[in-house]
């Protein structure tokens, strides 16, 4: 579907926290294959694009398609652009007639790539629900997308959305390169198991009033995907308003939180610290944010560890801590 | 001044670098591009009536 990256006839899982851009990059991915621009400067195959959507409010789903749109140089999306969107439709997983209702659609539409947001919202509750970590959960979804997929034309992808575990609010970059989709995704493993042949994970790195910057890690799972991540900065007009855009970026350094900060200035001001000291000093931030903090200084090469498991900040003669401070700054 | 003529000549359809592209040969290339793309989407007509069948908003 899109070269080098998203592969045709797969069900792709993407991931995020809670508020981690799984939206607005779904909104800015669906115009970029509706009107066949390409994709962070990868060719994408245009075709019909159906959103079916459980989770966000109507009108802010629309605003975001709107707003890529006019990013483009369309008016509104529904206006210009094959996107046919499903709000609130009351779609559930595990249940034949809602599943054959959606299917009708799916047969008029012919679509290239079907959005589902979000698996979560997609459960079935009351007495015969199905709770995210059912260990049926997995086959009782890959039943229900390859059904979708088999009537769809060949080739046709569907992306759906899963929220990410609680303790990935706390994680670094790094933490999200490492980790597969089913240590990622919230609810049972058989969820990534069964319905996710190409993951994608999300993990914003700088949010307003920085620029909004955030990294696509691809997970493949069944196909060799070439490129790994994908560096990403949402332009728009001004905040919250007006056109906006996807762009591809060089992989930055963002800048320093106020964690980060403190803990380098604290290291600096108190020379050789250990972790507890360093847990006492900061005891009112979890201890996964001071490790990743730490871990920060360290991959900037301003903190540094002694063998016996001490931390310090980095001194030049020649430099102060503001002109240290200011050089993390800007990276 | 680029001839963009004699730069499409003979250059077929992916679009790939050719070696002797300036940013600005690039940037026409992909209006161009964009200009095609836009006459094979469907028309607003069509749109508007699939939409309406379909029941989308």
């Amino acid at each position: 579907m899109i070269e080098n990256y998203l592969p045709s006839g797969h069900k792709i899982m993407d991931t995020a926290i809670e508020g981690g851009q799984k939206t607005s990059y779904a909104c800015g991915l669906a115009v970029d294959i509706a009107s066949g621009h390409c994709h962070l400067g990868l060719p994408a195959q245009q075709g019909k694009v159906m959103i079916v959507d459980e989770e966000t409010p109507t009108a802010d789903l629309e605003n975001w398609l709107d707003r890529f749109a006019l990013g483009l140089g369309y008016g509104s999306y529904k206006d210009d652009l094959p996107i046919y969107v499903f709000s609130k439709l009351g779609f559930r997983f595990g249940r034949k007639e809602l599943l054959d209702k959606l299917i009708e659609k799916v047969i008029e539409i012919q679509p290239s790539l079907i959005r589902m947001e979000s698996l979560i919202a997609m459960l079935p509750g009351g007495r015969q629900g199905i709770v995210e970590n059912d260990s049926g959960l997995g086959v009782t979804i890959r039943d229900d997308l390859e059904a979708i997929l088999n009537a769809c034309p060949k080739g046709t992808s569907l992306m759906l959305s899963a929220h990410s575990k609680k303790p990935c609010a706390d994680f670094s970059l790094d933490d999200f390169r490492k980790a597969n989709m089913v240590s990622l995704v919230r609810g049972h493993g058989s969820i990534v198991g069964q319905g996710c042949d190409t993951g994608i994970a999300i993990k914003q790195v700088s949010k307003y009033p920085e620029p909004t910057i955030f990294v696509v890690l691809i997970k493949p799972r069944r196909r060799a995907i070439p490129i790994k991540e994908l560096w990403v900065e949402l332009k728009e007009a001004e905040y919250g308003k007006g056109w906006a855009r996807l762009e591809k970026i060089a992989p930055t350094v963002p800048k320093p939180s106020l964690l980060e900060r403190q803990l380098y200035s604290y290291l600096h001001n108190e020379g050789r610290t250990t972790e507890s000291k360093l847990r006492n000093a900061f005891s009112l931030h979890p201890a996964k944010a001071i490790y990743n903090a730490v871990m920060v200084g360290i991959e900037r090469g301003i903190i540094l560890r002694t063998p016996n498991g001490q931390y310090y900040a980095t001194t030049c003669p020649t430099m102060g801590i503001e002109v240290i401070a200011d050089a993390i700054e800007v990276g | 001044m680029i001839d963009i003529n004699k730069q499409l000549s003979g250059y077929e359809g992916t679009f790939k670098p050719i070696g002797m592209a300036s940013n600005v040969f690039w940037d026409l290339v992909e209006v161009i591009k964009l200009d095609e793309i836009r006459h094979q989407l469907p028309s607003k007509e069509e749109i508007a009536k699939l939409r309406k069948k379909v029941g989308a908003l």
